[in-house]
């Protein structure tokens, strides 16, 4: 790793230790009140007082946007997890599986995939109805096509990979042999996807609440911030700023650190 | 049915597999929409509706509403045949209607995008070569995709709009008003193909036969025009269909922010008010945009790298 | 005839290992120089200094440097560029590789005489190209000028890959491994081709591992190791009457066809009867895909039977057959005398560690991520081998293929290609089979390390008794171990019998074609 990489690295690692701690105890790094109104101090600008500056209700901006984190991160975490676990069962199950039912799962993910993720996530919380539970699930299933994907291209191949056909060879049965030689194989991959999922995960739960199908109003969210701030733009242009600052970083950090995790899989 | 020749083949065989797409979507749509909690009865009248309860019958007879699922289902299927699409809960169109009036501001948006989108990543893989060039340019593309579009159209909305005043804040049917929307949207999809496309290039020139050309004496500009692009080409094609999958998401949060009429505030209002057969319709119609864009990169992969022909045999 | 290309002092430095160090030969027009030696001797790099084609990270330093008569040392990658191609042509070995998939093999030909402009005019460098394809006897050249480089056979892609070398009439051509990836009888095509292109006058600096090539082609013969040549004389003085102990050693290495065995009639460990295997053609009306036909054979214990047949003769199917991971379309497979291949896997798998593989590519047959002892470990777990007894008897497998238990701690991406595969024969030789079937075993392997691993297979068949199936293109491989052999071509068995009998009489046309690759070529 070059000395810009390896600067690269503790910057994002660092980033997500900050992320982390605003998920746990916000108020640790700034100590105000993210739901405490005042509305004679309304859409303030940035200050020493108020760094984010504050929002329509007098509200700090900083602390909605520290305490947004849990919720973002959190969504962010659980879709991705279950998109994992879910994908990484389809896909080697439709790695080993005889031809029939190879194509139908195949079939099946494919139209799926027909729909933008994005898209389909929107049509599923239209189904389950708005709310930040309802949005981990609509982002872990349209994400769970992509870990499918993966999972069995990699089974496929480890399939055929010349240690795979030797453990046959020996008489090792093929459970014992597809948790030991195709699973390790097929799990690194699957790991890069998703550290960068995370932050894809959070994008989007971002947008859907921007469009007023996340969480719901006083809920310290960045992208209902950032809809705050759309609302405000020409007057107080710094509520729709720091959410997206917040959000880009993160994703930004998870990119990062995706990107090293994948050069480690590859490398082994 | 032997002596097909080879690409009418493949064309039917694509064709077929568009049909089950689409067909699949319906076919989920139609169960999704089952399982909307509720009578749909009263999700078209709003809560706050008060109607006798034997109008609300009359209403149901009228929408099909008491037959068995699966006789629902088959006429569902024959008036999807038929281009019918149903009736909107909500407005008083049928939902052919609605999609028809607001597609066109949509379909410029999106077209004016990858345009810019493949002016911007062309530009990059072109001009910034080398070592220090590329890391530049891999880390602004990096920033473009990180970035929200809801926010990248905020920015400069702010800046370009109420700041700067070079373009008009409210939506128009100017070609000024689609500047701002088009870059916002433009911003991360011209960032992914320009990674995309400049692996592919990069990867073809490690390859041996870049080595071989070196040795007839080609140069670096010949080297990336002649060899270079149509590997990274193949590489960018073959994300077609998820690139204008992410247009599509990404119309529908820069229509918000712009305030711009087209699908994407239809399909807001249609979500909000569950209003299912507008969805119902947008997702057919996304369903079968993508899968014929899928078909078209298929057809036009196979064209440009013949080995893809031969499949997995060798 | 004077030189046309003088090196004197060459030297060529990756970081601080000296790579090349001080080398110095000459080539005139119309002769062929070959450089020998072994993977990582410096060869390629000396040869590329030719062409100023060395990685970014090589400082070159000459006494002189001529080609063509020019003085090279000062050039440029400006001056390079002018000269490659129209001066000095690169031929490297695997044209599926060396030829862009993407492009016409006509636009790959044209682009040197497009490049320097030797021909202008769309017709005037069409019909040259054409001319050209011919030259290097290309049937059907405008034809073949219009498809892509994975249309065409191996043998023509390599010509073709010549020809896109010599197209703006270079006077020099370098040759790196021209013939490696081919089969045997491609591979004389090829030389012959050179050979005329020789006659002609251009000067060819050859670089090869393959001696056989060498013997065949080259005029002069320099033999490199560790970056200085030490050995340098005419074809006749170095192969014939070599000097330098490293030379001798290089061709000895070759194996020689072994003393004369008899057919045995002892039943047999392992036979097949009739194996039958066909792959539908799927699409196209093209018509099924006949791998294996009618394919019958007998291995007795203690012997070895030798399977020789170029890439798509089909003998991987028939050996993923006789493992029985691949089931017949008809036919059978006894192993020990009983069913082997009509059975369910599930009855199979008890009596699976009777017949084991060696296979070609070592690297994938062993999991990378796991150590030596691992490896080991799970193969005589499947045999039955209860825990307690599994690391001694690791240890001894270790050592009966000639490694020490340090070995065990290893990775195979920390052995080398030789160790790789003797840790393979090793795991194979976990469970006690009676067949050891060997798919390419040595392929993959420089030529002394070849010689080490086949005499490691046939102490082990002395020691251990075991019945070998030995597959390979490559017939002196064959012929230095097998007491049997068959001859497969296009999935069919064109000839069988004891392995001196078919080396001295070769009854079919291929086998004949086979056997003249192999002969001693010409060493005086």
């Amino acid at each position: 790793m070059s000395a810009v990489q390896r600067v690269v690295m503790v910057v994002a690692i660092a980033v997500a230790a900050v992320l982390v701690i605003a998920a746990i105890a916000p108020t640790l790094l700034w100590p105000l009140d993210p739901l405490a109104t005042d509305p004679g101090g309304a859409f303030a600008p940035p200050s020493a007082a108020h760094p984010f500056g504050t929002d329509q209700s007098g509200r700090d901006v900083l602390a909605r946007v520290l305490a947004g984190t849990r919720l973002s991160l959190g969504v962010g975490l659980a879709a991705t997890t279950a998109a994992l676990v879910v994908g990484l069962a389809i896909g080697t199950a439709s790695g080993f599986a005889g031809r029939g039912v190879d194509s139908v799962l195949t079939r099946a993910i494919e139209v799926i995939t027909a729909f933008p993720e994005f898209l389909l996530a929107l049509v599923i919380v239209a189904i389950i109805g708005p709310g930040p539970i309802g949005v981990a699930v609509a982002i872990s299933i349209a994400a769970v096509p992509a870990y499918a994907r993966v999972a069995r291209a990699g089974t496929l191949s480890a399939r055929r990979a010349g240690h795979v056909t030797a453990a046959r060879v020996l008489g090792v049965g093929a459970v014992r042999t597809a948790w030991r030689h195709v699973v390790p194989a097929v799990m690194g991959p699957l790991l890069a996807m998703a550290t960068i999922g995370v932050g894809m995960a959070i994008v989007t739960a971002a947008g859907l609440a921007f469009l007023g199908l996340g969480a719901q109003p006083p809920t310290p969210e960045w992208g209902l911030i950032l809809d705050d701030g759309r609302n405000h733009l020409g007057r107080a242009w710094w509520i729709a700023l720091f959410p997206g600052i917040a959000i880009t970083v993160t994703v930004l950090a998870t990119s990062v650190i995706g990107r090293a995790v994948r050069r480690r899989v590859e490398a082994a | 049915m032997r002596r097909l020749p080879g690409w009418a083949a493949e064309l039917l065989r694509g064709l077929g597999g568009l049909l089950v797409v689409v067909w699949g979507a319906a076919t989920l749509g139609f169960l999704a929409v089952r399982l909307v909690p509720g009578d749909p009865v009263d999700t078209m009248l709003g809560i706050h509706a008060q109607v006798g309860e034997h109008i609300k019958e009359q209403i149901r007879i009228d929408l099909g509403l008491d037959r068995s699922p699966l006789e629902q289902y088959l006429a569902y299927l024959g008036r999807l045949l038929t281009g019918d699409l149903g009736r909107s809960y909500q407005l008083n169109t049928t939902v052919v209607e609605v999609i028809g009036q607001q597609l066109p501001s949509t379909l410029q948006l999106t077209a004016a995008a990858m345009v810019l989108a493949i002016a911007l990543a062309l530009a990059s893989v072109l001009l910034a070569r080398g070592r220090v060039g590329a890391a530049v340019a891999s880390t602004l593309e990096l920033v473009a995709v990180s970035a929200p579009t809801f926010w990248t159209g905020l920015l400069l909305l702010t800046v370009f709009g109420f700041g700067l005043g070079w373009f008009p804040v409210l939506s128009s049917s100017s070609p000024a008003a689609l500047v701002l929307p088009a870059l916002t949207l433009a911003l991360p999809i011209g960032a992914i193909l320009a990674q995309v496309l400049r692996e592919g290039v990069t990867g073809a020139l490690d390859q041996p036969f870049a080595q071989t050309a070196r040795a007839r004496g080609v140069g670096a500009a010949r080297m990336l025009g002649r060899h270079g692009l149509r590997h990274g080409a193949v590489s960018a094609v073959a994300i077609g269909g998820y690139l204008v999958g992410s247009l599509l998401g990404g119309a529908v949060l820069v229509e918000t922010v712009f305030a711009r009429p087209g699908l994407g505030r239809v399909a807001l209002r249609a979500i909000l008010d569950r209003d299912m057969p507008v969805v119902l319709g947008l997702v057919i119609l996304s369903a079968l945009v993508v899968a014929t864009v899928n078909l078209l990169v298929d057809l036009v992969l196979r064209r440009l790298d013949p080995r893809i022909r031969l499949g997995a045999a060798r | 005839m004077s030189a046309i290309v003088r090196v004197e002092g060459l030297r060529i430095a990756i970081g601080a290992a000296s790579v090349v160090d001080g080398v110095s030969f000459e080539i005139a027009p119309g002769e062929c120089l070959a450089i020998v030696g072994e993977s990582g001797a410096g060869k390629s790099l000396t040869a590329r200094s030719l062409l100023g084609m060395l990685p970014d990270a090589a400082e070159v330093t000459a006494d002189r440097l001529e080609v063509d008569g020019e003085d090279a040392g000062g050039w440029r990658e400006r001056d390079w560029r002018r000269r490659r191609g129209s001066t000095v042509g690169l031929v490297s070995q695997d044209a599926l590789a060396a030829l862009d998939p993407l492009r016409r093999v006509g636009a790959e030909v044209a682009e040197a005489i497009v490049v320097h402009r030797t021909v202008t005019g769309r017709e005037a460098v069409r019909d040259r190209v054409v001319e050209l394809l011919d030259r290097v006897a290309v049937p059907e050249p405008a034809l073949r000028a219009r498809q892509r480089p994975h249309e065409l056979s191996g043998g023509l892609r390599q010509r073709a890959l010549i020809a896109s070398a010599i197209s703006a009439s270079p006077t020099v051509l370098v040759a790196d491994e021209p013939t490696t990836a081919l089969d045997a009888t491609v591979q004389r095509r090829v030389l012959e081709l050179l050979a005329q292109l020789k006659a002609d006058g251009l000067a060819i600096l050859l670089v090869s591992h393959d001696l056989g090539a060498v013997a065949g082609l080259a005029d002069r013969v320099a033999v490199m190791r560790d970056g200085r040549f030490v050995e340098t004389g005419t074809t006749a003085q170095v192969l014939g009457a070599p000097t330098h102990p490293f030379t001798r050693a290089l061709l000895a290495a070759r194996p020689v066809p072994g003393s004369p065995r008899a057919i045995d009639e002892a039943p047999p460990a392992l036979e097949a009867i009739g194996l039958r295997r066909v792959y539908p053609s799927g699409t196209r009306a093209r018509g099924d895909r006949v791998a294996v036909a009618d394919a019958s054979l007998r291995v007795a214990p203690g012997r070895t039977l030798g399977i020789v047949g170029e890439s798509g003769s089909g003998k991987s199917t028939l050996v993923r057959m006789l493992l029985a991971i691949e089931r017949p379309d008809s036919g059978e497979v006894l192993l020990d005398g009983l069913p082997w291949s009509a059975l369910s896997e599930r009855s199979r798998r008890s009596r699976r560690g009777r017949i084991q593989l060696v296979d070609q590519d070592a690297f994938g047959a062993l999991n990378p991520r796991w150590r030596v002892s691992r490896i080991l470990d799970e193969a005589l777990q499947a045999h039955g081998v209860p825990r307690a007894r599994r690391a001694p008897a690791a240890r001894e497998l270790l050592e009966g293929v000639g490694l020490d238990a340090g070995h065990l701690a290893r990775r195979p991406g920390e052995l080398s290609g030789g160790q790789r595969q003797r840790v393979a024969i090793a795991r194979a030789l976990a469970s006690d089979p009676v067949v050891l079937v060997c798919d390419e075993p040595v392929s993959a392997l420089d030529a002394t390390v070849q010689a080490q691993v086949l005499d490691l297979l046939a102490s082990t068949q002395r020691r251990l008794g075991v019945a070998i199936v030995l597959v390979s293109h490559d017939l002196s491989v064959i012929a230095s171990m097998a007491d049997e052999v068959l001859v497969m071509r296009d999935g069919v068995i064109v000839e069988r019998g004891a392995t001196d009998a078919v080396l001295q009489r070769p009854t079919h046309p291929f086998t004949r074609d086979l056997v003249a690759g192999l002969a001693e070529p010409k060493l005086f």
